[in-house]
């Protein structure tokens, strides 16, 4: 090869060439650092406000009156895709219970111990994953660990570990037999600030339905 | 000399005061988004000038007033629009 | 670092050096003159597939390529997750970017005649990247599954059918698999985010190779600059310095013009819309919009296309000339600016008339036009810059800086541009007075001002330094003044 000049040149002074590098560290290290703000990215990203959130509770259709049997519980999502709740007409005024004999009511159906979703047990019958167990009114069994809310009065905990009653979905039947979920009462849903008094956390952290 | 130690000094204070902002910008709204981007070319246009200093100097020849000014430009109309955004 | 006691820093430094050998020669050094942004194209082009890369995994935990999902998920990640909107937004831009440079880098070598020997493999091997990259575009399009995406690559996969029949069952099964819209989002993606990426990661290695066996370019027409710096540090940081311009500038424009979906796909909406391509398939898209490839004429249309690829990719075959100084090929250098004019030509032309045919006649007028007025202008100046006698005196200019053919077309761009602004301000003026004034008119009138101002400066400018190189001014200067002298 031939002779090659290489550049810079020496003659720059040692604490010159110094600072100079140690500048040029340090302007890269906190580039790298600004880009690496991106990785909140990767973070959960479900925990924030924005725009598209509604406040307020969606009006939904979710049951027609004729349609219902007794003890037959329906499932339904309310007010988010990822919410199920189970409503049921039981044959007994309920707390709260709507329609003509003020029986029906509807809960969410993730229990608010670990969030497995249970069953309606009508009053003499017993769970099929524990037969042991026998309902002596309609109740919700849950079959992971044996949380028994009772349905007749707003699924308050009967035995069981759930810390909680069963958040309830409001209700409202209007004169064609139609029933319509309106809101939720505390406390708010599973895995959606679970437990909380503010309800409005039911509205986030999935899509609403319609 | 002295000037131009200043002026690194200075574009570096400036990055780290966007790095420090980009870190506590808060999450999806889409203000904080714009801001982000903005802080963030400031950060890249402060390296950039940074990079040109130190190619200049080590090699011992003149940094061109002319880019330097640019690079300014550039930034004042970045601070700028971060305060038109927020 | 001879005979000093070494700082603390230094030490360090040196620790990292020698477990890392970043100061190892494996690179060979970058000569001075290749200090220059446009040696460095390519590499910046490879940057913006970094971000491409950076910005792609961090969206891929969010998408799901299903066409009932797609749309959805891109809405999360534009709404819900953490910087969606903004690294949707920056792999947009990034994404014209990396095709806007990819296509500079090739314009540039083509005209500084890197592809001629030794390095004719390393233009072939490049453009294939450049068909990769455009391949790039047009799997990503598909994506996010809105009405102006499924549409425009419906266009286009439709076109795999008027293809040779080995060839397009061929193509058909690598993009559309068994038919229908998830197989072929699934192939699309797949292709996307995993075949391209590595085709193109082993293109490049072929490529840096070769360019490391071969070196940088050397200028025409100068006298070399003695001088080679290490890759470590200083390439190194020069290249990270241009990075970090070209970034801000993506950032820039991602603040400027922030993006929204545009409506999902549905069957009924894709009826009703006018399927157009990304802008860098426009000038496709309008060749195959001339009347006379319509229908069965579509194949002929593709051919020609593919031809033009063909023709591209063995350059290097067909340009042998061995000079490789610009005022030494005024053929090819016409050509490659023809080529450059038709391109814009088209695709301007064909963002003006979506959806519509273009009959045979108005196209030839156009497109013969536009090649015509290039292909004069350019020989005009190479005509010109060669007749130019060597003035005695005159201050010689250092190698291939500002020849006279660059100036020729300099001051071309400036009469032109300023012609443009001089239009523009009297139209936008007019419209002012007769309808009153309104952002974008007001705006328009600021920017064709603006314009103006840079068109004077930068005419002032050229007069100026045309003057320093040529005295071609002064001579012109003190003859009229002999004229006049002698008049009276």
């Amino acid at each position: 090869m031939e002779s090659e000049k290489k550049l810079p040149p020496s003659k720059e002074s040692k604490p010159r060439r110094n600072f100079l590098k140690i500048v040029i560290s340090a302007s890269t290290l906190l580039i790298v650092g600004g880009i690496a703000a991106l990785t909140k990215s990767i973070t959960s990203p479900q925990t924030s406000q924005n725009q598209s959130v509604s406040l307020t509770f969606p009006r939904v259709k979710v049951a027609q009156l004729s349609d219902l049997q007794m003890n037959q519980p329906l499932l339904f999502n309310y007010p988010l895709d990822n919410e199920p709740n189970v409503l049921v007409k039981l044959g007994q005024r309920a707390d709260a219970g709507v329609g003509p004999d003020g029986d029906i009511v509807a809960y969410s159906a993730l229990c608010q111990h670990l969030g497995c979703v249970y069953g309606f047990q009508a009053g003499g019958t017993s769970p099929k994953c524990n037969s042991g167990y026998q309902a002596t009114s309609p109740v919700g069994y849950c079959c992971c660990h044996g949380s028994v809310f009772d349905f007749l009065h707003k699924a308050q905990v009967i035995s069981g570990p759930s810390p909680r009653p069963q958040p309830q979905v409001i209700l409202e039947i209007d004169s064609s037999g139609d029933i319509y979920a309106v809101g939720m009462t505390p406390p708010s849903i599973f895995g959606h600030s679970t437990g909380s008094s503010d309800v409005s956390s039911d509205l986030q952290g999935g899509n609403p339905v319609a | 000399m002295e000037l131009n130690k200043l002026l690194l000094c200075l574009f570096l204070c400036l990055q780290g005061i966007s790095t420090i902002v980009l870190w506590s910008l808060s999450s999806t709204d889409v203000a904080s988004q714009a801001k982000f981007t903005i802080f963030l070319a400031v950060d890249l246009l402060c390296f950039a000038m940074v990079a040109y200093s130190y190619r200049k100097l080590s090699w011992g020849l003149l940094i061109n007033p002319a880019w330097i000014l640019v690079g300014s430009f550039g930034l004042v109309v970045l601070f700028l629009s971060a305060i038109f955004f927020s | 670092m001879t005979g000093d006691s070494p700082s603390k820093t230094g030490r360090l430094a040196e620790w990292f050096d020698r477990r890392l050998g970043l100061s190892y020669p494996l690179l060979r050094p970058v000569p001075a003159y290749a200090i220059n942004p446009f040696y460095w194209l390519g590499a910046l082009a490879v940057v913006a597939f970094l971000i491409q890369g950076i910005t792609g995994v961090i969206m891929m935990l969010y998408y799901l390529p299903s066409p009932t999902a797609a749309y959805a998920s891109t809405e999360y990640i534009f709404d819900r997750v953490y910087y969606g909107r903004f690294l949707e937004t920056v792999h947009l831009y990034t994404a014209y970017a990396m095709i806007m440079l990819a296509f500079m880098h090739m314009m540039r070598d083509y005209f500084v005649s890197a592809h001629k020997k030794p390095r004719e493999v390393m233009w072939i091997v490049g453009m294939v990247m450049g068909f990769v990259t455009l391949g790039f575009g047009f799997t990503g399009y598909l994506l996010p599954w809105t009405v102006v995406s499924k549409s425009a690559t419906d266009v286009g996969v439709g076109m795999i059918d008027a293809l040779p029949a080995g060839f397009s069952s061929f193509v058909s099964f690598l993009v559309v698999g068994a038919g229908g819209d998830a197989a072929e989002l699934l192939r699309f993606y797949d292709l996307h985010v995993v075949v391209l990426p590595a085709v193109l990661l082993a293109l490049l290695t072929v490529k840096l190779y070769m360019l490391e066996v071969h070196g940088i370019s050397e200028p025409t027409g100068s006298e070399r600059a003695a001088g080679q710096i290490a890759i470590f540090p200083d390439v190194t940081i020069y290249l990270m310095e241009l990075a970090a311009i070209f970034g801000t500038t993506v950032l820039l424009i991602s603040m400027l013009f922030p993006l929204s979906l545009p409506a999902p796909y549905t069957p009924a909406l894709a009826a009703q819309s006018i399927p157009q391509p990304d802008w860098y398939f426009l000038w496709i898209y309008q060749i195959l919009k001339i009347s006379i490839f319509e229908g069965p004429g579509l194949p002929v249309a593709l051919s020609a296309v593919t031809l033009i690829f063909i023709l591209l990719i063995l350059l290097p075959f067909i340009d042998r000339g061995a000079s490789r100084a610009i005022p030494e090929r005024p053929i090819f250098v016409t050509l490659g600016l023809v080529f450059i004019g038709e391109i814009i030509m088209l695709a301007l032309w064909g963002l003006m008339t979506p959806g519509q045919i273009i009959p045979l006649g108005q196209a030839v007028l156009v497109l013969g036009g536009t090649a015509l007025v290039i292909g004069v202008i350019s020989l005009l100046a190479f005509r010109l810059s060669a007749r130019r006698p060597e003035t005695v005196g005159s201050p010689k200019i250092t190698g291939g800086k500002l020849n006279a053919f660059v100036m020729t077309a300099a001051f071309a761009i400036v009469v032109s541009t300023g012609g443009l602004a001089i239009g523009s301000c009297l139209s936008s003026f007019v419209y002012i007075i007769l309808n009153g004034e309104d952002l974008v008119s007001v705006a328009t009138l600021g920017v064709a001002l603006s314009a103006l101002a840079v068109t004077i400066i930068a005419s002032i400018f050229l007069l100026y330094i045309s003057e320093r190189t040529t005295g071609r001014l002064r001579r012109r200067l003190t003859l009229f003044e002999r004229i006049v002298r002698s008049w009276n």
